[in-house]
């Protein structure tokens, strides 16, 4: 079992019903290997989105949509192992928008 | 009028003549008007006769006659200047002390109780000299005269040279006043220099001169150029370059702080010149009003070492991004909406670029934009600060690709962040991608051949048939009309539809809503049998609710221009 604690920036709050700041408990059982951000994302995309629409600001062509950035403890996951980073307990996720206004 | 007509008499009597005749009753006015020339003498002679019954002509009576004279200035408010009571028979002597038209009235009047009679009069005005001042063939006057005349030769000259001391006097003090000024001026841009330079970071004497001879372009005066302009040009950077090809309108001020109630309609680059230059008019501002597009970037950008985007949209960041690539200039980027906002220096000290950060543009149906979505004032204009504060950064060469190399990092803001989450966080980001066309793709051919617009993909709106869009004066004809506002609930409250019309059917579920409903809801909110009007702000959105909603089933029509066409011809609270 891994917690993680999540955040929504940029906007980004209003596909996952105003949640701005969560946490999550991802159960390894069903899982043979370790918990990797691509599990987190399954989670959050089953459990915390209702609507099919909010499901695609969210999750395009079966990976994160594009104009959303992925942060593992502050950093891009570019600098991980993107889907792949195995989670710890403690870690925070951070996804947000990309901002177009100005 | 007849006054007048006589005035208009006597005055040709008098050029003529000078005399006057005429006949007037016991405390009756006669009165004329003369034109006098400034410092004039003018002499009265007059006299007056009493009608003698018995005698049956006009003789003297120096018994009980009085004649009253007076003369006003008709141009000074009837100014009196001359009232006496002489004898029938005598004369009055003025100076006009102004020019202008002088009122003279004569009046006879009896000292006591006796009968009124009639009176003639003979009045003769002689304006001048009454006699001459010399008299030629005395030579005691000559001689006197040029003795005078010498005196006030001599004086004259003494005025003169006085005058001529007093005036290099005068230069002399102008001198030292402007001397005083200027010495002020260069003091206090010194201490504002020390105030700034003595932060160790800032690089001393050295960053601000690197300020003075640096050039920043920065695109878009809107809310994030308006705090990143007014600082810049406070901080002493010695050219600014303004890009903007719009105009200030009343809505953008609450966030767009560098233009003012006075500088609505004006070209935005325009506006902010002129607030920049009260905050430094030492700064050279160069004046882009123009929309970049990717024919012009290029000779745009190659005059600059720094450029900032505060756009708005992801066609032109993408270009920008592409321009700074092209001629290797560092680029601040940043973007705000609602109360977030984004910064991140990109192709600096071969750090990222924007496509390494985004390689696919996000989809236009996934975007919101100010002033779609709203923003906080404050919110935009601290991100723009901080665009500012890495502007001086980079420019007094805090990063020292030596001492202190940059490290790509991505500052994110969250205005209204949960209590206890982080207002501003700092993402250590991804560097120069490998794979990123930035590495050696981008041309000037690439830059001029690429279609931005359809790269970036853009929201198609022409969606609907003719017989599907209305305006608001054919609602009437459409039988059990339902009126969808489409906007955001926040939006609709301020003003919507029943504000001034009546009875009509009206209904707010905004677009996004809207879509996200599923079938017994959106049958419920919207009964089938309805006939269904679809409205919002620009007729933009209403036009995809439309083209939803008929295919789900419904009979609907667009509100053609939504309520921005409609205002223009009903009354309407308009809050865009």
């Amino acid at each position: 079992m891994v917690v993680v604690k999540v955040e929504f920036l940029g906007g980004l709050d209003q596909t996952f019903g105003g949640i701005k700041n969560t946490k999550c408990i991802l159960d390894q059982q069903q899982l043979q290997n370790d918990i990797t951000i691509a599990n987190l994302i399954d989670y959050l995309a089953s459990n915390l989105i209702t609507n099919e629409k909010d499901l695609e600001m969210f999750i395009q062509d079966g990976t994160i949509r594009p104009g959303i950035l992925v942060l593992i403890n502050d950093t891009d996951w570019e600098l991980e192992d993107k889907e792949d980073y195995i989670l710890e307990d403690g870690d925070l996720v951070s996804f947000t928008s990309t901002l177009h206004g100005g | 009028m007849i006054g007048k007509l006589w005035t208009v008499v006597l005055l040709s009597l008098l050029s003529l003549a000078n005399a006057l005749h005429f006949y007037v009753n016991t405390d009756e006015t006669k009165c004329f008007y003369e034109e006098l020339p400034q410092d004039t003498i003018a002499v009265g002679k007059f006299a007056v006769y009493e009608f003698d019954e018995k005698l049956n002509d006009y003789v003297e009576n120096n018994n009980n006659l009085k004649i009253e004279i007076t003369v006003d200035e008709t141009f000074d408010n009837n100014h009196r200047v001359v009232s006496q009571k002489n004898s029938p028979v005598g004369q009055f002597t003025f100076t006009s002390l102004d020019s202008g038209e002088h009122k003279f009235c004569i009046t006879p009047k009896h000292t006591n109780w006796s009968k009124k009679s009639k009176h003639r009069v003979f009045f003769d005005l002689i304006v001048g000299d009454a006699k001459p001042l010399v008299d030629s063939k005395r030579d005691s006057d000559v001689s006197y005269l040029t003795l005078k005349t010498n005196e006030l030769i001599k004086k004259l000259n003494n005025i003169k040279r006085e005058q001529s001391l007093l005036r290099l006097k005068e230069a002399s003090f102008r001198d030292v006043s402007e001397n005083v000024n200027s010495s002020t001026t260069r003091w206090t841009m010194l201490q504002l220099i020390v105030l700034v330079s003595t932060v160790p970071a800032f690089n001393s004497l050295q960053g601000q001169i690197n300020l003075k001879n640096s050039k920043v372009l920065v695109i878009g005066c809107g809310g994030l150029g308006s705090s990143a302009l007014l600082y810049l040009a406070a901080s002493g950077v010695g050219t600014i370059g303004v890009l903007d090809y719009d105009k200030v309108e009343v809505s953008n001020l609450h966030r767009q702080i560098i233009h003012d109630t006075s500088t609505i309609g004006m070209y935005k680059t325009e506006s902010a010149n002129i607030k920049m230059k009260l905050l430094n008019p030492h700064l050279i501002v160069n004046i882009h009003s123009i929309q970049l597009t990717n024919l012009n970037s290029i000779d745009i950008f190659k005059n600059y070492n720094l450029i900032l985007d505060c756009t708005d949209n992801p066609i032109t960041k993408y270009l920008i991004s592409d321009t700074c690539v092209l001629l290797n200039i560092p680029l601040i980027s940043a973007s705000s909406v609602k109360t977030d906002g984004q910064l991140i220096i990109l192709n600096y000290q071969n750090g990222p670029c924007y496509r390494c950060i985004h390689p696919i543009p996000t989809k236009p149906e996934n975007i919101s934009t100010c002033s779609d979505d709203g923003v906080i004032g404050p919110c935009v204009g601290l991100v723009g600060t901080l665009m500012s504060i890495e502007s001086i950064k980079i420019l007094t060469d805090y990063y020292n690709i030596n001492k202190n190399p940059y490290k790509p990092i991505m500052l994110m803001y969250s205005g209204y962040q949960d209590n206890n989450g982080e207002t501003i966080k700092s993402f250590k980001m991804r560097g120069k991608q490998s794979k990123c066309l930035c590495n050696s793709s981008i041309t000037k051919e690439f830059i001029e051949n690429l279609n931005y617009i359809q790269f970036c993909g853009k929201i198609n709106y022409n969606i609907l048939n003719d017989e599907n869009r209305i305006n608001f004066d054919e609602i009437s004809k459409i039988l059990n009309p339902l009126i969808l506002d489409v906007r955001p609930n926040e939006q609709f409250k301020i003003s919507n539809l029943n504000d001034y019309e009546k009875n009509l059917n009206l209904i707010n579920i905004p677009y996004q809503s809207l879509i996200r409903l599923d079938e017994k809801s959106l049958n419920e909110k919207l009964p089938k049998e309805r006939n269904i009007i679809s409205v919002c702000k620009m007729g933009n959105d209403s036009r995809l609710s439309a083209k939803y909603l008929l295919e789900k089933g419904y009979n609907v029509y667009d509100l053609k221009g939504g309520l921005n066409t409609y205002s223009k011809t009903h009354k309407f609270n308009v809050y865009w």
